[in-house]
């Protein structure tokens, strides 16, 4: 039977309606049910279900015809159809058989299969002799709690959101999933930095992140049909690479498949990007003042090959360093090679 | 692409609003009576005043205890100060031990408040009318229900905002007040000093929104967080309904503006539409610096952004994809 799954999340929807694993549709939709939308819709599975109808009239499907499952943040409605399978992001994570360590991001925490933090307060200050920016940040964030797929349109206000996430400590796996609200329909080279500060452990990490939900799309269809779930992932494209964590400097010698090698020295402090096509591989042998001498097969990808030699794991020092100009910097390395 | 319609008001017929005495009361309408907004429910006698004396406070004679006394006679010490009646009235010991002094209770009318017809009398405490109201959707609000007069200030300057505060200063004690397009934390501050029921403005701090649920006070932003200004549309509204009895329900962040009979208005329109496509000339609620909460009509349509001409000034500025909302009015 046809499938159709929906990822309800904080700031978006996602539908996927499969019908075979050639025949597919998608939406993804960048608003979410908020209490503002009280005078249209009710509550949020009122808004998720005249969302489906809609999509479904526009693609002149039943819905009688599909099988539905829902993933649901930050908890399945109280309103939900029992009969219909539905799961919390929570829940859904935690139950994957995924062997890559899943990050799941939005504007207010982390969920990994071992982590959870979702939870960012309001500042409750009272005073009224704040500076200036104090007030601004503090109005911005309560209207991104009211409107919550406001997304920043400053650099500094990116920054500021990413903050409430980017210095938590989560520990890695060799193959890393980024997904979530806060990568849905963002490409700007604000993400992968993100991405990239949310690895802080020395290694080599091989990472996809996942801009479309597909992530959470796919685990939904491999828990009602197995066989279709495992075809679609084969099929699905994450933009991804290999990322060399090497705090303090390192040097890397990258053997390509046609014999070519090519050493680097990445100097402290940098992120440098090394476009390897998607499909391609290599082999690296990396030495670092704190990775020990390591040597691995890698695929290509979007991303390509990407040496971070910032300090990571200690907080307090990641935060001194995470200046404007800094950021400006190791954003080029991206943007130079992305753009 | 389409995005969902954001309905700022609505329409709410065959509500139901619930009237309540604080004490037993007498009530003096009947099932399915039609009511007024000053069809009296019923009365009730009320203490409007109330003094919780500290818990060091011995009265003065243990007759004295649930009898009436005047006002400037003795009625116990606390240590060696001696404490005199504030007004005519009677001391009653509470459950706990502590002492509390209540004002000589007063009859209190129970207006309806409201256009329609008494649906169910519950004991003698309660009468649950039907009704019908224009709803004005709020961006945020702190969570308490109340009701009050609606006194409406003409959308001043900042400055202006604390003159017309201390003007009206012997009318907006419990009544609910919207101070304009923003409203700044010093003139929330001092509101509540005055002891106002609830404020309303277009944009209010997040600091203020503190200090209101603080002090249990309504607040309520109308389009959000910051100088958001309120849009001409609801402005329109609301001034027209300018010294009505109205009701906010903070839990679910709507003003309810009690209405005699609906009547459709240029201001909302009854079109049931959740979702428009996202083309030129539909207008749309920005919600990005520096036109938050400013509406537009929207000029051309980009991958990742929209063109929007400003209503206030005919500018044309690109926002980011999502950062707008499509409008239901024409």
């Amino acid at each position: 039977m046809p499938v159709c799954v929906v990822y309800a999340g904080l700031s978006c929807v996602s539908i996927l309606i499969v019908k075979t694993p050639d025949d597919k549709i998608q939406l993804n939709f960048p608003y979410s049910y908020s209490d503002y939308f009280s005078g249209n819709f009710k509550n949020k599975k009122n808004f998720v279900d005249a969302l489906i109808e809609r999509f479904f009239s526009e693609n002149n499907l039943n819905k009688t015809d599909f099988q539905f499952a829902f993933c649901w943040y930050p908890e399945i409605p109280n309103q939900s159809d029992t009969s219909v399978s539905s799961i919390s992001l929570n829940q859904l994570i935690k139950e994957t058989t995924d062997f890559s360590l899943c990050i799941f991001v939005n504007r207010y925490g982390i969920f990994t299969q071992d982590y959870g933090n979702m939870y960012a307060s309001l500042n409750p200050d009272t005073s009224n002799d704040l500076a200036q920016d104090v007030v601004e940040e503090m109005n911005l964030a309560s209207n991104s709690y009211v409107f919550p797929q406001i997304i920043p349109n400053n650099v500094f206000d990116v920054i500021d959101e990413d903050n409430n996430v980017r210095f938590i400590n989560i520990e890695p796996k060799e193959k890393i999933i980024i997904t979530g609200d806060r990568f849905f329909g963002r490409n700007t080279h604000e993400s992968p930095i993100l991405a990239f500060d949310l690895i802080k452990k020395p290694g080599v990490f091989d990472f996809r992140i996942d801009t479309k939900n597909m992530w959470i799309m796919l685990e939904l269809i491999s828990r009602m049909n197995e066989k279709m779930g495992e075809i679609l992932s084969a099929n699905t494209d994450f933009a991804g690479g290999t990322l060399v964590n090497s705090p303090g400097g390192a040097e890397c010698l990258v053997s390509g498949e046609e014999g070519s090698d090519r050493l680097l020295v990445v100097k402290d402090n940098s992120i440098f990007v090394l476009p390897l096509n998607k499909g391609s591989r290599a082999k690296i042998t990396v030495k670092g003042s704190v990775l020990n001498t390591t040597q691995k097969s890698i695929w290509g990808g979007e991303l390509g090959l990407v040496i971070d030699t910032r300090e990571k794991t200690n907080l307090a020092s990641f935060k001194e360093i995470y200046t404007q100009k800094n950021l400006k910097m190791w954003e080029e390395a991206i943007c130079s090679y992305q753009y | 692409m389409f995005i969902p319609v954001l309905k700022k008001i609505t329409r709410s017929e065959n509500s139901f609003i619930e009237r309540a005495f604080a004490s037993e009361g007498t009530i003096s309408v009947i099932l399915n009576e039609k009511v007024e907004p000053f069809t009296k429910l019923g009365e009730t006698p009320v203490s409007y005043q109330i003094l919780d004396l500290d818990s060091n406070f011995k009265p003065q004679k243990n007759d004295y205890i649930d009898d009436h006394i005047y006002k400037g006679t003795s009625i116990g010490w606390i240590g060696r100060k001696k404490i005199l009646a504030p007004f005519d009235g009677r001391l009653k010991k509470n459950e706990n031990g502590a002492y509390t002094f209540y004002e000589k209770p007063r009859e209190f009318w129970l207006l309806s408040g409201v256009w329609g017809f008494v649906e169910k009398i519950l004991d003698k405490r309660s009468v649950l009318i039907k009704t019908q109201f224009i709803d004005i959707h709020l961006a945020a609000s702190t969570k308490q229900n109340l009701s009050g007069e609606l006194i409406v200030f003409p959308n001043p300057s900042d400055v202006l905002q604390s003159e017309y505060l201390e003007k009206f200063a012997n009318n907006i004690a419990g009544n609910i007040i919207y101070m304009g397009n923003y409203a700044s934390v010093k003139v929330v501050k001092r509101a509540i000093e005055l002891g106002v029921g609830g404020i309303l403005a277009g944009g209010v701090d997040r600091v203020s929104f503190n200090i209101a649920k603080g002090s249990h006070t309504f607040l309520a932003a109308i389009n959000g967080f910051g100088r958001v200004p309120t849009t001409n549309y609801i402005f329109d509204t609301i001034k027209e309904f300018s010294n009505r009895f109205v009701f906010v329900e903070g839990d679910q962040n709507v003003l309810k503006i009690p209405m005699p009979e609906l009547t459709d208005s240029q201001n909302f329109s009854t079109s049931p539409k959740l979702f428009v496509n996202l083309e030129p000339s539909i207008k749309v609620q920005i919600l990005e610096k520096p036109y938050f909460g400013w509406i537009g009509t929207v000029d051309r349509v980009e991958e990742s952004s929209i063109f929007v001409k400003l209503e206030d000034n005919g500018e044309t500025v690109e926002i980011k994809t999502p950062n707008f909302l499509a409008l239901d009015i024409a």
